[in-house]
Formats: C-alpha cells, sequence, structure tokens
C-alpha cells in the first residue's frame, strides 16, 4: 500500500476511519500507521489499478464529490475508469475549484461526470436501461 | 480512401490534438485543446471513446504515465498518433479540401 508516487489530497480507505497517515511514516515503515489528525494533503497515496480512494466531502474541502465518484464509476469502463477518474479529478483541482470557487466546482464537476458516464456507456446498454424503465414505468401506470 | 478509414469530425479534432500535445496528450490537455481550438465543450469520457475507436483501429497508441497528486495517485494514460493515424489524417484533410473548392457559404448566407 505504499508504492505510491507522492502527496495527494485524498487518503487510502483504510487510513480513513480512524486518522490520517504520515506520508512520511506510511512511505518509511512500508505501511500505513495512524499518528494523528492532520490535513489531508499530507497523505500519500499508493498507486494501485484499482485502488478505491475515498474523498473528504466536507464543504470547505477541495476533493471532488465522493458519493458521485462512488455512485457512477462503476458504469465506467473498467480498463479506462483510472484515466478518466484521474482526469476528473486533475480538472478539478488544477481548473474547476481555482477559477469556480468549491460550490461552483463541485456543480461542474457533477456535470462533467455525468456526461463522460454517458459518452462511454455503449448503446446497448442505454437501450437496456431506457427498456428497464419504461417497462417498470408501464407496470406502475397499470 | 478505403472505406472504413474515413475520420469523422470529432476523431480528426482528437488526432489534430495529439499532434499539437506532442508528448503531452493524455485526456485534460486533449479536452483542454479541443476546447481551445473549437469552443466545444467536450466530456473527457467521449475523448476516451474516441481514443480507443481510434486505438482499436492502430491510429493511435497509448502508454501509463506518473500518477500526480491532484489527481489522487491515478497515472495518465498518453496517447501519440501513429504512422496510419496521421496518414487518415492528412486523407481527410484532402478530402474536406476537394470538397469545398469552388464554392462558398457566403453566397448561400447572401454576402
Amino acid at each position: 500500500m505504499t508504492t505510491g508516487h507522492g502527496r495527494a489530497v485524498l487518503q487510502p480507505l483504510t487510513a480513513r476511519a480512524s486518522g490520517t497517515v504520515s506520508a512520511a511514516a506510511a512511505t518509511a515503515t512500508g505501511k500505513a500507521e495512524v499518528v494523528g489528525f492532520a490535513p489531508v494533503v499530507n497523505v500519500a497515496v499508493p498507486v494501485q489499478a484499482d485502488l478505491r480512494v475515498r474523498y473528504d466531502v466536507d464543504s470547505s474541502s477541495p476533493a471532488p464529490p465522493e458519493n458521485v465518484e462512488r455512485l457512477l464509476c462503476y458504469l465506467l469502463p473498467m480498463d479506462r475508469r483510472n484515466e478518466i477518474l484521474g482526469d476528473l479529478a486533475e480538472d478539478y483541482q488544477t481548473n474547476l475549484l481555482p477559477k469556480y470557487g468549491p460550490r461552483e466546482a463541485r456543480r461542474m464537476y457533477w456535470s462533467h461526470f455525468i456526461r463522460s458516464v454517458a459518452a462511454t456507456v455503449p448503446p446497448w446498454l442505454w437501450a437496456a436501461i431506457l427498456g428497464a424503465v419504461g417497462w417498470v414505468w408501464s407496470k406502475l401506470g397499470s | 480512401m478505403p472505406k472504413g478509414t474515413y475520420l469523422g469530425a470529432f476523431e480528426q479534432h482528437v488526432l489534430t490534438a495529439l499532434l499539437r500535445l506532442r508528448d503531452n496528450a493524455y485526456g485534460v490537455t486533449v479536452r483542454r485543446e479541443i476546447m481551445e481550438l473549437t469552443g466545444r465543450d467536450v466530456a473527457v469520457g467521449a475523448i476516451y471513446a474516441t481514443l480507443d475507436r481510434l486505438e482499436a483501429k492502430g491510429y493511435v497508441s497509448s502508454r501509463l504515465g506518473e500518477a500526480t497528486p491532484e489527481r489522487g495517485g491515478r497515472a495518465k494514460r498518453y496517447f501519440i498518433i501513429e504512422a496510419p493515424g496521421a496518414k487518415a489524417l492528412e486523407e481527410s484533410w484532402r478530402m474536406s479540401d476537394r470538397m469545398r473548392q469552388g464554392v462558398a457559404p457566403a453566397g448561400v448566407l447572401g454576402q
């Protein structure tokens, strides 16, 4: 869990419950070590293919909305999921947040996320989803 | 141009962005380049869907790059245009040039 390339604004799920992880301690000892409550920006993030990271959802946090990502990331193609989520996070941190502030940036992140999911879902899956929704709708109406 | 090698407008935009960005072409920079040059707000998911299609045709290739803090520790995927992609792009441009020879929208617009 400590093969990361640097520091990040995100923290691993494992460290979340009991506090935050010191980047220096984590990289030196080879395992996560809870050393107290430090700013989230001081956390080392392991670089791993399918690592689930958890965002701070506090309104003052610079991190993207966690619940959105968790809910919708499984619709993204598995082989491109990390790259797309990384691009969305980078755009949020380097472009949206400084330009628009937390509130508007989060709204734009939402919008961009949904459009990205919509663009990558294959047409047959859209057809299946719409068909299922239509079927449920017709059953509720009758 | 053989059937199946025709590039759509968005595919041309993406390949042109790769040409311009050279070694720094990944999702964020490609999106930014397209937005700046065309004024179109495109989703990064749409760019990846197009790049995947182009990669399947052998027009582009990709490699994993470094992870950065602002990406939440997630690696970038860099894309470069390959020779068949460059050839297809050039042919698409030539085709557009041939199509517009001798015509001008200004006539229809009454200018």
